[in-house]
């Protein structure tokens, strides 16, 4: 029924209100700080491009790339935006079939390091789907939680949201990509915390997944992942080894200082001795050349945008918009929690890239369209005004 | 909607989180970036700069003219290799090539292919080019056979003088060598790194991206100082007839080892030592895998149970306690029961020789007389052991006598104030066992009885470059009338016993010195408990030679390590050559060296009192 009677709603909105109707409810705020951090990522992309010797506007450098994808970004964003959100409730399932049949194609051609399947080459381009399929999966749980309603207490709810999630997390695993499959669990919690389940259920969930765990450590995790983890426990690591990396990012950030080195004068970062250091552990670059203060702004700003995603949640007039909101702001958290933590030595190493700054492009192209789908739903909620 | 009724709380309740997750994160970004910054921009340094050490030119050693190289430093080149660069036909150009130039054997050249097969960046092929090959492979490398080799250069040390014997190298224990990091190693070598060494020429680079140096960028934190040249107080003539004279000896003998030293007794400057088997210097590496024990110079850093030698400690003591008189009457009575039966002591013989003067008990090494003497030295059996063991100390045995070569040990002298000696201990001590010494201390100890009671410290360095060396002075030990007595005692010994009479005295010089015969205990034998070796002995010789009577120009201080006896019975043993005999050739040899001795007209030492 409800879907019925959504379509001639969206005509006559769209049709009724006048752009500057429609700009008003945009949240300029929202799209700054993206913006900024974009800005942020871009920067690093150039500083890290100058440093590995090249001219950073010279097609293929970290740089240029970047500039490309910003600009992808930009359109996926402004197209997001103009679509009525809406439309999503009605497309779940389509979305859920795209969802898992991206990763599954993933698993068939897809290339990576050491024998895994990550990435899907496209053209000139390589393309990393988990990265989409983490906003799909967001807009296909939003749309299930919200059209549960009052049946959201009971435990049928909260199992059937995990049922939705299994599929690809467990094909995310095959990469095996078990960062991307953290957030994942990430995007799920935060999502049932905001659509209301019960705090009884919610807890007996929680202690499944601590109960699961040694399971987990013994059949599913591969020998890289538990060394990653046991070496980032490890108070003495073997710095040749698994604790190799984390001694160079400790170092990089901490000659840093207070104000940094300033942009491409990174020593550690730039010579090398930190590897990726364009792409996961890019806060590592920004801590040793903007310092402790360039620090500080990034996480403001992340705080400032995951403010203003929940206040689009909060306007939403419907249960769709409030835990989209929720899947986007749990995503970034979580994100930014665990890869800038695994650069400062807080968090195991996982390959989980800081969103907007990391460079790679389907990161920022799935988060241009998460925040595309917000101002969506900001810019059509004012039905209640008239 | 019922699902959302709490959704402020709950919201509120992410904010918490967020706002927990970045205040953990700026905390952890504030502890590294804040408090640690210091530790950790120093850790930066370390991995983006690189410091580069160019060791300087090392100093030559010359003998005591300062003629003769003893060793030098040559520039050699070394061969390396980048097989990561070779594409398949360069390889196979570049080790035929190089198999031809270097004359390589089939299987070495396999070998070859091998390394060049290899992904490494860097490996070296060939240490110690000289010249000409190196030409050789640079004409190679110029015209394209040989391919993604360079040659950096490489100092070698090199010691050019032959030693006495097969493959070795001259006074080699004493100089020992350089190894491939360019420290010296045993001898003087180790011993004067720091000046043969100089300052290494140290240049701080930073690292580029690969963590290669960018030598274009480089400073110099430190210009570099070269090696300084040494002149040593050998005479290589001298020392090459010792050797010869050794490695004779020990053939004759079929000995262990076999050591001498050639001391001027005055100063303390050391003509020769030696010991044989030797080694080549040039090829240490050959002796490093095979017998590195070859390296450690037996007559600094061997202890040994010295013998009857230590019968003139013994004489020391008494004749300055006045305890004795060269001429008192000592009963010898073959076998002397100590420590109330419970412990003997017996002659070489075992037979007692009767009522004899105490410097023919000192001639004919009578074990009961010495044993006689020690023990009447003081009142108490620990008065007299504290006697004995202070002329011991005052003579420099327990200490290193401070020779400037590397390794030098202090023996083994026990204390009896610590735990007090029997009778046994200080009967044994009296004629040279149950104490364990270094030939260069029986050298300097009776350096010390000949010159006028003067302990002096020997050495091997007369000159650091152009500075000569301030000789120390000596230590008075005991006075210049007892030293006389000390050289006729010696005299004695030679000229009064038939035995030694034929095969030591050196006609026209004054001559005189003590044997010593040591028994060897093998802690290996009797099933662990240990045991006396049979048949086999230490023999030393230690004595002075002059060309003035009563004047010694040279102490020399023989050691036959576990010679073999052609001859051996109860109180006599024979070998093709004794100590004694080994003495005479070397005192001969260095009396007679051109140009050693300096003129003595009156030793004032010798005549000042008395």
């Amino acid at each position: 029924m409800g879907v019925i009677r959504a379509q001639p709603a969206r005509v006559t909105d769209w049709a009724a209100k006048s752009v500057g109707a429609a700009w008003r409810a945009f949240d300029l705020q929202l799209t700054t700080y993206a913006a900024l951090l974009l800005a942020v990522g871009l920067v690093m992309a150039y500083t890290n491009s100058v440093e590995d010797g090249a001219v950073p506007l010279e097609a293929g450098t970290t740089f240029s790339r970047g500039l490309m994808w910003a600009a992808i970004a930009a359109v996926v964003f402004v197209l997001a935006t103009a679509f009525d959100y809406r439309w999503l409730k009605t497309l779940a399932w389509p979305i859920y079939a795209v969802q898992l049949g991206l990763l599954v194609l993933t698993l068939l051609i897809g290339d990576g390091i050491g024998g895994s399947a990550r990435w899907v080459e496209i053209g000139p381009l390589t393309f990393q789907f988990s990265e989409i399929a983490k906003i799909l999966m967001i807009i296909v749980l939003a749309s299930y939680l919200s059209s549960r309603g009052r049946g959201l207490d009971s435990f049928a709810s909260i199992l059937g949201a995990c049922l939705l999630v299994a599929p690809p997390l467990a094909l995310v695993m095959l990469q095996p990509d078990l960062g991307t499959s953290l957030v994942f669990g990430a995007i799920l919690a935060g999502m049932l915390w905001m659509s209301g389940a019960s705090l009884r259920w919610l807890t007996v969930l929680g202690a499944g997944a601590v109960a699961m765990a040694p399971t987990a450590w013994t059949y599913v995790l591969l020998d890289y992942q538990k060394e990653r983890l046991s070496s980032f426990l490890d108070a003495n690591p073997d710095l040749q080894g698994a604790g190799y990396q984390l001694n160079q990012a400790q170092i990089a950030v901490g000659s840093g200082g207070f104000i940094g080195k300033g942009l491409t004068n990174g020593t550690q970062t730039q010579g090398n001795f930190l590897p990726v250091q364009a792409t996961d552990f890019v806060f590592a670059t920004l801590a040793e050349e903007l310092g402790f203060i360039g620090g500080v702004v990034l996480f403001l700003l992340f705080i400032l945008l995951l403010w203003r995603v929940l206040v689009a949640g909060w306007r939403s007039k419907d249960a769709f918009g409030t835990l989209f909101a929720a899947g986007v702001a749990s995503m970034i958290l979580f994100q930014l929690v665990v890869n800038v933590g695994m650069v400062l030595g807080m968090m195991p190493i996982t390959g989980i890239p800081l969103p907007f700054v990391t460079h790679g492009g389907a990161s920022l192209v799935s988060m241009a369209a998460g925040l595309g789908i917000l101002q969506s739903i900001n810019i059509r909620q004012t039905r209640a005004a008239w | 909607m019922p699902g959302r009724t709490d959704s402020r709380i709950r919201l509120l309740a992410l904010l918490v989180v967020f706002l927990v997750g970045s205040l953990a994160l700026t905390a952890r970004s504030a502890y590294w970036q804040v408090l640690e910054h210091d530790r950790l921009v120093a850790a930066a340094a370390d991995q983006t700069t690189v410091r580069l050490e160019t060791a300087s030119q090392r100093g030559d050693v010359y003998d005591r003219s300062g003629t003769v190289i003893l060793a030098t430093t040559v520039q050699r080149e070394r061969l390396v290799a980048a097989p990561n660069q070779l594409s398949p036909d360069e390889r196979r150009a570049t080790v035929a090539e190089l198999a031809r130039l270097l004359e390589l054997d089939e299987a070495a050249t396999l070998d070859l292919r091998e390394k060049l097969a290899s992904s490494s960046r860097y490996l070296v092929i060939r240490h110690g080019l000289e010249r000409t090959m190196a030409d050789r492979i640079r004409a190679g490398l110029a015209n394209g056979r040989l391919f993604a080799l360079s040659l950096e250069p490489e100092p070698e040390r090199v010691y050019p003088q032959g030693g006495g014997g097969k493959d070795t190298t001259l006074a080699a224990h004493l100089l020992g060598f350089v190894n491939r990091d360019g420290v010296g190693q045993y001898g003087v070598e180790q011993a004067y790194q720091d000046a043969l060494g100089g300052s290494p020429r140290i240049v701080v680079a930073d690292r580029d991206a690969t963590g290669r140096p960018v030598l274009e960028r480089a400073t110099v934190a430190q210009p570099g100082v070269p090696g300084t040249d040494l002149r040593l107080t050998i005479d290589a003539g001298l020392q090459l007839r010792v050797e010869q004279e050794l490695l004779a000896a020990w053939i004759a003998d079929k000995a262990k080892r076999v050591s001498a030293v050639v001391l001027d007794p005055y100063s303390g400057e050391i003509y020769a030592e030696a010991t044989y088997p030797s080694y080549d210097a040039n090829d240490y590496k050959a002796i490093a895998a095979t017998d590195p024990s070859r390296f450690i110079d037996p007559v600094v850093s061997s202890v040994y149970e010295p013998g009857s030698v230590f019968k003139m400690m013994t004489a020391t003591a008494a004749l300055e306690l006045r305890t004795v008189t060269p001429s008192t009457r000592i009963k010898d009575v073959g076998t002397l029961r100590l420590d109330g039966g419970r412990t003997k002591i017996d002659d070489a013989d075992r037979k007692g020789m009767g009522w004899m003067t105490f410097q023919d008990g000192i001639a004919y090494s009578r074990n009961v007389v010495a044993a006689k003497v020690a023990l009447g030295l003081g009142d108490s059996l620990r008065e007299s052991s504290a006697a004995l063991y202070d002329m011991w100390l005052r003579l420099g045995y327990g200490e290193p006598t401070g020779i400037d070569v590397a390794g030098e040990v202090r023996g083994i002298v026990r204390d009896p104030g610590l735990t007090p000696w029997r009778e046994i201990d200080l009967a044994n001590g009296a004629f040279g066992q149950g104490v364990a010494v270094t030939p260069i201390q029986l050298a300097t100890a009776f350096a010390a009885l000949a010159n006028g009671g003067t302990l002096v410290e020997p050495h091997v360095v007369q000159g650091v470059g152009d500075q000569d060396v301030a000789v120390a002075a000596g230590t008075k030990v005991v006075d210049a009338g007892l030293s006389r007595t000390l050289v006729k005692l010696m005299r004695h010994v030679v000229t009064e016993v038939p035995f030694y009479r034929d095969r030591t005295l050196v006609p026209g010089y004054d001559v005189g010195g003590k044997t010593g015969t040591g028994q060897i205990w093998d802690p290996k034998a009797n099933k662990g408990r240990g045991a006396w070796k049979r048949n086999l002995f230490n023999y030393s010789f230690v004595g002075f030679i002059g060309r003035q009577t009563g004047i010694p120009d040279l102490v020399v201080a023989i050691q036959i390590e576990e010679g073999t006896p052609t001859v051996a019975r109860v109180g006599h043993l024979e070998m093709p050559v004794m100590s004694f005999e080994l003495f005479r050739r070397i005192a001969t040899d260095g009396i007679t060296t051109p140009d050693l001795l300096t003129d003595r007209p009156t030793a004032p030492a010798l005549t000042a009192d008395r």
